[in-house]
């Protein structure tokens, strides 16, 4: 006989295992809000799935900020083996009490796979806004309130229903400053702000910036520089201008590296 | 370091707080005149230390292996890997904290496909000990089947030098006849002659089908084990037709937007490079 779970307990053992923010998504949101197609619905890959538990843990800020760096690299991989355990272990505590589940590993790309087919069997970012964890803002990262886009996620497909939890309401975290578009060396995002509720996006444009940089990998301006997150307050960063100061305060005019982002290079 | 007392149940409840989902015990002269091992690769042979091995697994998730080869079902693979590998290096510095002499053996034993090729044996086998410690009974596809998940688990061992009892060895032994994982293999590497009870294993043929499956990201295989239709995980997965496994060809070739494969077909097309075998539908 299955036992009882409830989203408490669910979300308590999560939290045991290292998640930080959980929240949960009735898979009927995909159709309803429709904003992806049908090939990446939860119930396509699962027909039995049921609810889809968001799972998330921070890139903490100061170390975020100092991207493109081997820190940032490091600490991209950590969170990342720490978050899949985090959901294998949640998928084997609901099949131990007999829900069944399985987790979707939070990355998915082999080595150059991006080049021709830039997109995941299944997007957890969605799923974060379907669970309520965040939403998705203009440079199409979950923005959350508790760490703007500074974050990892991964999503858990269950058989159990459970209540979802209420979702962010639309533009209450992310107010299209645009800083995210402004900074990004590649010009991957584009679109109007009147119009448009997120940006589109060339992943194209995106992934040949973390091809370059292959060696410390992973650009996330985007990331640094949203303004949005309590983790802005506790790490006393609150002012994002200086990013964009950043190379004419380290460098005179005859200095100027090739590229801001390996001024030590240049 | 003082010795203190520890119970086999002590040592149950931490390795599962450390992610194990079963845990068995075998006594290291249970391997004395099993014949299955040659003797240079029993636990004493190894370390001499060694009075009891711990077998610890976790169950690989059935939707996953089903939809093999996926770059989902490799990450699955790596993760499972190195959450076996830590719990079993903190189960053995557990033991040792408590004044317990205790290793843990890697789970893999290889280094690239290529060394499998060339020495296509382990320093020791987790799968014959996962039947000494009573885990479950080793299947014609020489993998360990357990009760609640057929084959599809990983398996790690920690050396003790604490003598415990043993668990009981499964009676029952649910490996049946129906040579699925033989008929199965893309790769032909298993096949065994009427009353032979495990197959022949042709580890350089199933290696060469890792290695393909590596280089678009989407290994292992795994067909033998998605096929057996021995595991409780069947039931709770509400995947109990194994013969979908084997009409799939036919039943895409026909029709490649067969709606019951869809599912697996859309796991296999993202994360990793297409193989000749996929349908153009995923190309």
């Amino acid at each position: 006989m299955p036992a009882p779970l409830t989203k408490a307990k669910i979300t308590a053992e999560a939290k045991r295992l290292g998640a930080v923010l959980v929240g949960f998504a009735p898979v009927g949101r995909w159709a309803e809000h429709g904003d992806l197609s049908w090939e990446f619905d939860p119930q396509r890959l699962w027909p039995l799935a049921k609810t889809v538990i968001a799972i998330a843990i921070p890139s903490l800020l100061p170390v975020t900020e100092t991207k493109i760096s081997p820190v940032y690299r490091a600490q991209y991989t950590n969170t990342n083996q720490l978050l899949d355990e985090i959901a294998y272990r949640l998928s084997a505590f609901l099949n131990r009490h007999g829900h069944a589940a399985f987790n979707i590993c939070r990355d998915g790309y082999g080595e150059g796979v991006m080049k021709i087919r830039p997109i995941a069997v299944f997007s957890h970012v969605w799923a974060g806004h379907y669970a309520g964890i965040g939403e998705v803002g203009w440079n199409h990262c979950l923005v959350t309130r508790e760490f703007g886009p500074r974050h990892r996620l991964v999503s858990v497909l269950t058989a159990l229903e459970l209540e979802g939890d209420p979702m962010v309401a639309e533009g209450s975290l992310c107010n299209k400053c645009l800083l995210c578009q402004k900074a990004c060396p590649t010009q991957a995002f584009s679109g109007n702000k009147q119009k448009d509720r997120r940006s589109n996006m060339n992943k194209f444009a995106c992934f040949s910036r973390r091809e370059k940089f292959k060696t410390v990998q992973h650009c996330g301006y985007c990331l640094k520089v949203c303004p949005v997150g309590e983790d802005r307050k506790l790490y006393q960063s609150p002012k994002v201008n200086h990013y964009f100061e950043e190379r004419t305060a380290l460098f005179t005019e005859n200095q100027v590296p090739l590229d801001p982002v390996h001024p030590l290079k240049a | 370091m003082s010795k203190s007392a520890l119970t086999k149940r002590d040592i149950v409840i931490h390795a599962r707080d450390l992610g194990a989902e079963m845990v068995g015990f075998a006594p290291v002269n249970r391997w004395d005149d099993f014949t299955e091992v040659p003797p240079d690769f029993r636990p004493r042979a190894i370390w001499l230390l060694a009075k009891t091995v711990i077998v610890i697994a976790v169950p690989l998730w059935l939707p996953i292996v089903e939809a093999a080869p996926s770059q989902l079902g490799r990450e699955q693979y790596i993760i499972t890997n190195e959450l076996l590998d830590e719990a079993a290096y903190r189960l053995a510095v557990f033991l040792n904290h408590h004044g317990h002499a205790a290793i843990n053996l890697p789970r893999d034993g290889q280094g690239e496909p290529e060394v499998l090729a060339e020495t296509p044996t382990a320093i020791f086998s987790h799968v014959w000990a996962g039947q000494l410690a009573g885990l479950g009974v080793v299947g014609r596809n020489r993998a360990l089947l357990t009760k609640a998940y057929g084959p599809r688990q990983r398996l790690i061992s920690v050396f003790t030098d604490l003598e415990l009892e043993g668990d009981p060895l499964r009676s029952e032994d649910f490996c049946g006849d129906c040579h699925d994982c033989e008929n199965i293999c893309p790769a032909h590497a298993l096949s065994s002659r009427a009353g032979q009870r495990y197959a022949d294993f042709n580890i350089a043929a199933c290696a060469g089908e890792g290695k393909r499956l590596r280089a678009a990201f989407r290994n292992p295989c795994g067909f033998c084990i998605k096929v057996c239709p021995v595991g409780e995980d069947r039931q709770l997965f509400g995947s109990t037709n194994t013969q979908k496994y084997f009409d799939e060809a036919a039943a895409l070739a026909a029709n490649p937007h067969a709606p019951e494969y869809q599912d697996w077909l859309h796991i296999r097309k993202y994360g990793g490079f297409p193989l000749p075998e996929d349908p153009l539908s995923i190309r």
